[in-house]
């Protein structure tokens, strides 16, 4: 940024005699200063080049020299991942431009060009504001209080590495939280924090999970949650449907592939009950009610299949509608149950040849034999492949049928097709009826039915809203088992929620070859857990709203739910429940900036546990300013970095500092502190271990989670500098782009010199190749190859027979009413934010002068009338667990039974410093608690959502 | 009169509202010296009063006789708003953070504030930069000849060895896109980036643009697409024609958007849920025949046909929606390039010296 002085300067070597002043605009109308009368200055040739160097000079003080600049993208939970340039002059950085040098893959597809934001392009700007953490701080004060005291690395890094050493000897190793937020995801530094917490066998939540970003109704039917595809595929569509998102607004970079697709010919849909920035442009806009997805999905797939709209092969082939259930007790029929007299032995040998795996046989009615047949792909087949003929068979599973089979034991029993069981469902959800609950008109219903069913290439975005309600994952699943139903997959599109490249070779950055391993937890139970979320729920909501959402009064539905935690605690109850642990009391936390988002009295009930809060950020937050040690770190301008997903596009971008940079205060990179503090730790228990000459003291017990049976603290720097190899942030880019595949051929320098980026190469895409001129989608080799689904029936799964949700009515497809209670007229909604991911840059100058500079609700027109608030009031928004001060923006798109608000505002914004998700209590949801069947065991595919739209509340003006 | 006229076209229908070309304006230009308040780029909600607030109703330009129409200087406390600052310093020390001057009005206060009856409201983006016109009313209001219009390009700046700070440029602008900077107590306004077009570079506004709206090139370059969405295929559109300056920055005006509702919430075919009538009261009477040429040619697009226009609005590639020099790739490629990348080869397509738009036709 140049100053004030440069241009003065640059000023004044013209010879131009700029003078300061004090002067102020006047009010309108102003009357303007009669000019003094002189010979009209027309006459002379105005003398332009004078002005035209200021400009040129201050240009080239925020170029500084091209030859200098650094390249970055800004690693936060965005994941946009655009490749910047950095200028710098002076070794300070002036702005960012985009690199906009991504190479055009086709003639005939918009190429890339020139990804980025409103927030990237002002991280220059928000690196050098005063909220920026400079020097290890340590605090003197009561928490919270803000009195701090500077101190050197060392004595941080020794305070830190003493606290979770002497966790790791009083309490194991489970008793240390360590844990990189959604303010860093990247391959390489993020990879810093998550080696070290595998390093100490601390605890790790599910990032995806707690943030209520996760797609558990997406895993429930294809057996995974992030699939997908790139964005230039949606302009190859001819429909594209947007479902509880709105990519004009968080999907920046990419947005642009809509509206070029739109010129191209394909159809925009987008479905919100806001109108919002992206349906002001849509072909067709479905104003559904908030948390409805489901029943409208459902009216949906109630439609197709009335009308016939679908491909029976398809569905024969690739999905689970074929498989028989069992009437008497609704479990899906599995060939261990059947007398196999009455069954094709040729099939029975060619399919399921193990008699151990029949359990996961799964069984059909054979369109010819009228008999039931074994099917190939499934768990349990000896054979993987979906395809039902082929040299060796020809079977036809019929879709839609009731009838009889023989079991082992000599009963016979009722059963019927899933396909028969949905339609039966289906009938609960035929558009006349669902209209009251989503306000959807069923011509809408009809359009959508044939426009995602009979086009050629379908893809339905589905966005993060939906998973937000307290039954959103039952909503996901919903929309995919129409996606399925529609027999959309690889270039004929299908379901999009975040495409993930295959990445491989990056295991030995983060973890140690299961040598070690951290102690993974499910990101909302840990956190439901961590801050008391019983407690809110208590006070949340009444026995009606549990009795609509769940079926069950409150204190059955809370029994139910602390009796699974009880079973799911730590991992021990693997298939059980969620893992979790309430054992820590050391927290190492870096780029979480967790009081932003946690909800009801979490903030309370967290602090209490907490003993030691060590926290690593860029800058201030209110989490930060409760931390016991503060760790400065660098951010993303002055750190190397890699990274690739999600698949969004093909690149992976490189972060290089500019070269000459001016450090900020005494920032590290995570991956300095955390090198540093496996030194330290190391240190500290040789040290102890000389005195007490006691094993324990410098081999740490840890049967569960090491091959080991213990964990060496007098090898830690070794291990986790891999022999001194990976100390730095530089190093670990190094180290990646040397051992990924996908990588390949390249080094920094062929990075840096093509714009900071690389194209990832043809194996980076799971189940589909990534063709060099083609967008990418999800499940070609499903699609052409009829290779399986990583689903317990190797197929689109419709039907889930987990005694939980057969007990819940839920093992087909269904939908669920909210459990907001409905005392209160409005529903708050808080989707993703056009100004901040998440917290990240909400307290930027820059952009908080670009909206109303300071959190706002956005309220309907006529309700703000009613309740005589106008636009820039103040207004109260409370419930029961609290009140919250906002500005009033009145809103023309905004609903007339909600408010619209953007999501990741801090708590210091606020009055009282209690911030809008103090009003908002959550419930774990049972079936996504629910664990252990088939595809359904806890991981990255399956975990549950924090819920944040499960509050409703009522505005008052103040 | 200029030699040559450089324009800009910006394409609402592909406007999200993002206001990264505002925030890259800041930051390239704005972010100092007085410049603070001063958006030379912003972008605002239609229907909505604006930036400065209520600017279309404040006067300027040129009446039917060609005369100069009065105008007034907005107030930075009440039309622009003064830029909030933060006590970001104390946030650390236990502070609430709060901006240290009132929120009454600011740059982007209507943001997605819009019109119409929920559920059949209405809004689309409008960014705004210099019109650079043919016949300025800041020019003609400037009591010291200080406005110029640059020969080679038509870039107008304020000559600031002349400027006085009279400040009649900003009440002659219909636009209200000229500035008072207190600091240096002169006028000033956007430059077009004419330093960054010297250098290869396209307006940062513009080259920034992640939704692609912004084409820039010569008037008279008739292969260029400004000439040809202006020209030939009239579906750019000045805004405010009837303000008399000649505005050279063009806009595509935005589709009607999606059907309305009836009262059973049933979508009403062919609704205008933009109405018509107030686009054209932005963007004059070739309003109605713009959106037609571009349905038709959406139309024609979606069946299979070709359509130079569709091909020129969906812009393959970012780096040809700028006709700035007779090379403007290479020279752009050059310029942000670092040095290090001169001596190794460029690992993609050489950049090409194509001159005219790609007119590749993709079957579906």
């Amino acid at each position: 940024m140049s100053s004030r002085r440069d241009v003065l300067k640059n000023l004044m070597a013209l010879g131009t005699t700029a003078v300061a002043s004090n002067l102020v605009h006047a009010q309108t109308p102003q009357p303007l200063p009669t000019p003094e009368r002189r010979d009209d200055p027309r006459l002379q040739p105005p003398k332009k080049t004078s002005t035209e160097d200021m400009y040129r000079l201050e240009f080239a003080d925020t170029l500084g020299d091209s030859g200098e600049h650094g390249f970055a993208y800004h690693c936060v939970n965005c994941q946009g991942n655009c490749a910047w340039q950095v200028w710098s002059k002076d070794g300070k950085v002036t702005r960012e431009n985009q690199s906009a040098s991504y190479p055009s893959i086709a003639d005939d597809i918009p190429d890339a060009n020139p990804r980025g934001c409103n927030k990237g392009v002002q991280h220059s700007q928000t690196m050098y504001e005063p909220d920026r953490l400079l020097y290890p701080m340590r605090r003197i004060g009561q928490r919270g209080e803000g009195k701090w005291k500077r101190i050197s690395w060392d004595e941080a890094i020794t305070e830190v590495s003493e606290k979770l050493y002497e966790t790791m000897r009083d309490k194991g190793p489970e008793g240390n939280y360590v844990h990189i937020g959604a303010g860093v995801l990247t391959e390489a530094r993020a990879a810093s924090v998550k080696r070290l917490g595998a390093l100490l066998g601390a605890v790790r939540p599910y990032i995806a999970s707690y943030v209520g970003d996760m797609f558990p109704g997406v895993s429930a039917v294809y057996g995974e949650g992030n699939i997908g595809c790139t964005y230039d595929f949606i302009y190859k569509s001819n429909v594209a449907v947007f479902w509880g998102c709105n990519p004009n607004t968080s999907r920046i970079p990419d947005a642009h592939y809509l509206w070029e697709g739109k010129y191209n010919g394909s159809k925009i849909i987008v479905i919100t009950p806001e109108f919002n920035s992206t349906a002001m442009h849509a072909d067709l806009w479905v104003p559904v009610k908030a948390g409805a997805d489901g029943h409208l999905a459902l009216s949906i797939c109630k439609r197709i299949i009335d009308r016939k709209l679908y491909d029976e092969t398809f569905l024969q082939t690739h999905t689970d509608l074929p498989l028989l259930v069992r009437e008497d007790n609704g479990h899906l029929l599995r060939l261990s149950d059947l007398d196999l007299t009455g069954v094709d032995k040729k099939l029975v040998e060619l399919f399921a040849a193990d008699e151990e795996k029949r359990h996961d046989v799964f069984v059909a009615f054979d369109k010819v034999t009228r008999k039931p047949i074994p099917l190939p792909g499934c768990e349990g087949s000896t054979v993987e492949t979906l395809r039902l003929q082929d040299i060796d068979w020809n079977v036809i599973p019929v879709l839609d049928t009731k009838g009889t089979v023989k079991l082992k034991d000599g009963t016979t029993i009722k059963v019927s097709t899933v396909f028969a069981r949905f339609k039966s469902e289906l009938g609960r959800f035929t558009p006349e009826k669902t209209k009251n609950i989503t306000g959807v008109h069923p011509s809408i219903v009809e359009e959508l039915a044939v426009d995602v069913a009979k086009s050629k290439v379908a893809v339905l975005t589905l966005g993060f809203s939906v998973g937000k309600h307290f039954n959103g994952m039952l909503s996901q699943r919903a929309i995919s088992a129409l996606a399925a139903l529609s027999g959309k997959l690889g270039e004929r599109g299908g379901i999009n929620t975040e495409n993930e490249w295959n990445i491989t070779g990056l295991a030995g950055l983060s973890g140690f070859d299961g040598k070690y391993l951290h102690r993974f937890a499910s990101g909302m139970t840990s956190e439901f857990v961590l801050g008391d979320g019983m407690k809110t729920y208590d006070q949340a909501f009444n026995d009606d709203d549990v009795q609509r959402a769940t079926g069950m009064s409150k204190s059955a539905y809370q029994e139910r739910i602390e009796g699974m935690l009880k079973e799911g605690k730590n991992d021990e109850g693997y298939l059980k429940g969620k893992p979790y642990w309430d054992t820590c009391e050391t927290y190492l936390l870096f780029a979480d900036a967790r009081f932003r988002r946690n909800k009801g009295g979490y903030k309370d009930a967290f602090l209490e546990k907490a003993k030691f809060i060590a926290y690593g950020d860029i800058r201030i937050s209110d989490f930060a300013m409760y931390a016991d040690v503060l760790l400065p770190c660098t951010s993303h301008y002055e750190c190397w970095d890699i990274r690739t997903n999600p698949g969004y596009h093909r690149f992976a971008n490189i972060a290089v500092p500019p070269q000459h940079f001016k450090p900020v205060g005494e920032t590290k990179s995570e991956w300095e502190i955390s090198a540093l503090i496996a030194a330290k730790i190391e240190a500290l228990a040789k040290a102890r271990f000389e005195k007490t000459k006691n094993d324990a003291d410098i081999k740490i017990p840890d049967t569960t989670h090491t091959t080991t049976g213990f964990r060496s603290l007098d090898t830690l720097d070794e291990e986790f500098t891999l022999g001194g190899t990976i100390k730095t942030d530089k190093d670990a880019v190094e180290y990646a782009l040397e051992h990924v595949d996908q990588f390949k051929p390249n080094t920094v320098k062929t990075i840096y010199d093509r714009g900071g980026f690389l194209v990832l190469g043809e194996n980076a895409g799971k189940s589909s190749p990534l063709y060099k001129d083609k967008p990418y989608n999800t499940f070609e080799a499903q699609q052409h190859l009829s290779q399986r689904f990583d689903t317990l029936s190797g197929r689109l799964t419709f039907y889930v027979d987990h005694p939980l949700w057969i007990e819940a009515g839920a093992a087909v497809p269904t939908a669920r009413e909210s459990i907001r209670p409905k005392r209160h007229p409005f529903v708050l909604m808080t989707p993703h934010a056009r100004w901040s991911i998440h917290s990240t840059y909400k307290t930027s100058t820059t952009l908080l002068r670009l909206q109303r500079g300071k959190p706002c609700v956005m309220i309907n027109p006529e309700i703000a009338k009613g309740l005589g608030i106008n636009d820039g009031d103040d207004v109260i928004m409370k419930n029961e667990l609290g009140e919250a001060v906002l500005m009033a923006k009145i809103a023309a798109g905004v609903p007339k039974d909600a408010v619209v608000m953007e999501h990741g505002w801090e708590p210091f914004m606020y009055k009282g410093r209690k911030g809008h998700n103090a009003l908002v209590g959550d419930m774990l949801n049972m079936l996504e608690l629910s664990d252990g069947w088939g595809h359904l065991k806890f991981g990255t595919n399956w975990d549950g959502n924090q819920h944040a739209y499960d509050a409703t509340v009522e505005l008052v003006k103040v | 009169m200029s030699k040559r006229q450089i324009a800009m076209v910006m394409d609402l229908n592909k406007c999200i509202g993002c206001q990264t070309c505002t925030v890259s304006c800041k930051t390239q230009w704005t972010n100092r010296n007085g410049r603070e308040y001063m958006y030379w780029n912003n972008v605002e909600t239609k229907p909505g009063p604006g930036y400065p607030k209520q600017w279309e109703t404040m006067g300027g330009g040129f009446d039917e006789q060609g005369n100069l129409r009065e105008g007034v200087v907005p107030s930075r406390t009440s039309d622009y708003g003064t830029p909030w600052d933060y006590n970001l310093e104390d946030i650390k020390s236990g502070e609430l953070l709060e901006a240290q001057q009132p929120l009454k009005v600011g740059p982007n206060w209507d943001e997605d504030q819009g019109a119409g009856d929920f559920p059949n409201s209405y809004a689309f983006y409008l960014p705004r930069i210099c019109n650079h016109c043919s016949s300025p009313g800041c020019l003609a209001a400037c009591p010291r000849g200080a406005i110029f219009k640059r020969d080679q390009d038509g870039i107008v700046l304020i000559d600031h060895e002349r400027c006085e700070g009279l400040r009649y440029c900003i009440a002659g602008c219909p636009y209200k896109k000229v500035y008072f900077n207190p600091k240096l107590y002169k006028s000033e306004k956007c430059i077009f980036c004419f330093p960054r077009i010297e250098k290869g570079l396209p307006p940062a506004c513009a080259q920034q643009c992640v939704g692609r709206i912004r084409f820039v090139g010569y008037l008279d370059d008739v292969e260029g697409q400004v000439h040809k969405l202006v020209y030939k295929y009239k579906v750019a559109l000045p805004l405010h024609p009837e303000m008399g300056t000649q505005p050279n920055v063009y806009y595509v005006p935005p589709l009607p958007g999606p059907p309305k509702f009836d009262a059973n919430g049933k979508p009403i075919p062919n609704s205008e849920r933009i109405p018509i009538n107030y686009l054209e009261s932005l963007f004059g009477e070739g309003t109605r025949e713009a959106l037609k040429v571009v349905e038709a040619e959406k139309e024609k697009r979606k069946n299979g046909q070709p359509s130079e226009l569709m091909d020129i609005l969906i812009a393959y590639k970012h780096a040809d929606m700028f006709r700035i020099s007779d090379t403007p790739q290479q020279l752009l490629q050059i310029e942000k390039r670092p040095k290090a990348a001169m001596a190794s080869p460029a690992p993609k397509k050489a950049a090409t010296t194509t001159t005219t738009t790609t007119t590749t036709t993709p079957t579906r």
